[in-house]
């Protein structure tokens, strides 16, 4: 079963910095992939939430939204958005878990526009719960494809903090909760932060991709130091995802086509 | 028993809605939207509405699409994974739509002080953010806590006009009963000056006096009901139906030119008589395999058609 798509790689690599017995808020699209090949391999007891008021999510057919009734089936809780969004706010959610348009250096994400705000070029949805989880959350994940436009050197909009400026405490000063993103993991790649510098970094590069080929996607200059190859998907990973996770290739199938 | 609402027509609630008026229509999770009431005020051409939400998706982008709406505070108008709402996108960008940005978590926080009858809420989102630099400082802004100092975000709240909900049941006496996800719908409910239930069936009070867990809203909040059965469609209702994804993505499909919108308003919303004349133009099939299993609240009936390759 060895062959699989870059986009296989990206969501079981995502999966796998989920770790069991966490919480982790869970934004729409490919996130939700991701969480649930994690609860459906090495993390049974993760917990998965959604700003819809989902509380431990074990559900047996694909939400195809993060407000999706199929969420219900077999479910722990469901509360309101006043209830789940609110208690995010005591620090007590491990991981928040979010996609996005555009990533800069220092981790913000862009969900809302494509160019000027008062004149934009292209109109994208908004935030809806992301900066609210990237707010928050005590550490943040970010999913996306790997491309030069997407990872700009400044995002045009900050929808949701990472580092803001990058500077000393820039986080907490701006009273912000959360410490902030952590990895983001892409179709190539998994990157992370420098600590002091708070600039993405390259981590680790999926088997068949180049450090140039990342660097070349990417439209600021990428801190690159000892850097790692992925592992590829086991087995394992590829039949749960292909055959219990997402059986008619909702998100497998369908995003590859477009 | 407190004031009772009144029972009226869905043409008769609409008319309600003057132009100008400020609305909100609970859209969460593409389910228990009051989506008939939002094709009658389509219908009704109603102009200028001010429209106040948090995640919205089709609904908002329809009313939009048919010039309803002049002005909107939004935290999200997309259809998720389906892609870009094209109404909302196209009329941001040629600047016909006013535009707001906020996150869910601050409106449904304005609407939850709207609720709680005080002028406003501390949170912590949106510091630091762009949604703090361009938002509307009569709507929110960076405060101290008066307390312990920490920076904050003071959100404003919101006394919508109108709020418009759907249920799956009202009783006789207007006390509104739901099964699933609550959302946000109950503070969008309570913050509004008036508020209009839509519902699946009006059922005896006895039925939600055996219980009382399910009701969310008291009879003397409720201003209007109106019995829309299918009200939803092509959002789901909880044990009831699921959502329509065919007639929801052939809705993102042809709304992508102008021709195609009018096309499907046509079809769907100015040739119709009335709500039962919609569910024909939908199909008695579509309408039965729509139905919820009643072992899981929802239906298969996409899972099992993707299956066997009709995709």
């Amino acid at each position: 079963m060895n062959r699989y798509s870059s986009l296989e790689m990206m969501v079981v690599a995502a999966s796998r910095e989920l770790k069991n017995e966490e919480v982790v808020f869970v934004g729409t699209g490919l996130p939700m992939l991701a969480a649930q090949l994690a609860l459906y391999t090495h993390a049974p007891n993760l917990v998965i939430m959604y700003e819809s008021g989902y509380i431990g999510c074990k559900n047996i057919h694909l939400p195809r939204l993060i407000g999706d009734i199929r969420l219900m089936y077999n479910l722990a809780m469901v509360g309101s958005m006043i209830d789940v969004l609110g208690f995010l706010q005591t620090g007590k959610v491990d991981v928040g878990f979010l996609g996005g348009a555009q990533v800069d250096v220092y981790g913000n994400i862009n969900a809302t526009v494509i160019g000027d705000y008062r004149n934009p070029k292209a109109r994208l949805p908004g935030s809806g719960g992301a900066n609210d989880i990237a707010s928050s959350a005590n550490r943040v994940l970010i999913i996306m494809n790997h491309e030069k436009r997407r990872f700009p050197r400044k995002v045009d909009y900050i929808t949701s903090p990472g580092y803001l400026d990058g500077s000393e405490d820039a986080r907490k000063r701006a009273g912000l909760l959360g410490k902030g993103p952590s990895k983001v993991i892409t179709d190539l790649a998994i990157l992370c932060f420098d600590d002091s510098t708070h600039r993405m970094k390259l981590e680790y590069v999926h088997p068949g991709v180049n450090l140039e080929d990342v660097q070349a996607q990417t439209d600021f200059e990428l801190i690159i130091d000892k850097v790692s190859e992925t592992q590829p998907p086991t087995d394992e990973e590829l039949k749960v995802l292909r055959e219990q996770v997402d059986p008619l290739g909702f998100y497998l199938v369908r995003r590859e086509r477009r | 028993m407190g004031k009772r609402p009144r029972f009226v027509t869905l043409e008769e609630a609409v008319d309600i809605v003057k132009d100008g008026s400020s609305i909100v229509c609970p859209s969460f999770g593409y389910e228990k939207v009051a989506f008939a009431f939002i094709r009658e005020l389509i219908r009704q051409r109603k102009k200028d509405l001010y429209l106040y939400g948090s995640g919205m998706n089709v609904d908002a982008d329809m009313l939009i699409g048919a010039g309803c709406v002049s002005k909107a505070e939004i935290g999200y108008i997309g259809f998720e994974n389906i892609g870009i709402a094209p109404y909302f996108r196209r009329t941001v960008e040629s600047k016909t739509l006013e535009v707001e940005d906020y996150s869910n978590f601050i409106m449904t926080a304005r609407f939850f002080a709207g609720a709680m009858g005080i002028p406003y809420i501390p949170i912590r989102s949106g510091l630091g953010s762009d949604i703090l630099r361009y938002g509307n400082p009569e709507h929110i802004k960076e405060i101290t806590c008066p307390f312990t100092g920490e920076k904050l975000l003071g959100v404003r709240a919101i006394h919508p006009d109108f709020a418009i909900i759907h249920a799956q049941r009202v009783d006789t006496e207007g006390n509104v009963s739901i099964d699933g996800p609550k959302y946000d719908n109950i503070e969008k409910a309570k913050s509004a000056k008036t508020l209009i239930v839509t519902c699946e069936e009006i059922v005896r009070s006895e039925m939600v006096r055996e219980n009382p867990e399910s009701t969310i809203l008291p009879s003397f909040l409720v201003d209007y009901v109106v019995e829309v059965p299918f009200g939803a469609h092509p959002y789901a209702c909880y044990k009831y139906y699921d959502y329509d994804w065919e007639h929801i993505e052939m809705y993102a499909k042809m709304a992508k030119s102008p021709e195609g919108f009018q096309e499907y308003v046509e079809k769907y919303i100015f040739s119709v008589k009335d709500n039962w004349n919609y569910l024909e133009k939908i199909g008695l099939e579509k309408i039965l395999r729509l139905r919820a299993n009643s072992s899981l609240g929802y239906s298969t009936y996409y899972e099992h058609l993707e299956k066997v390759g009709v995709r």
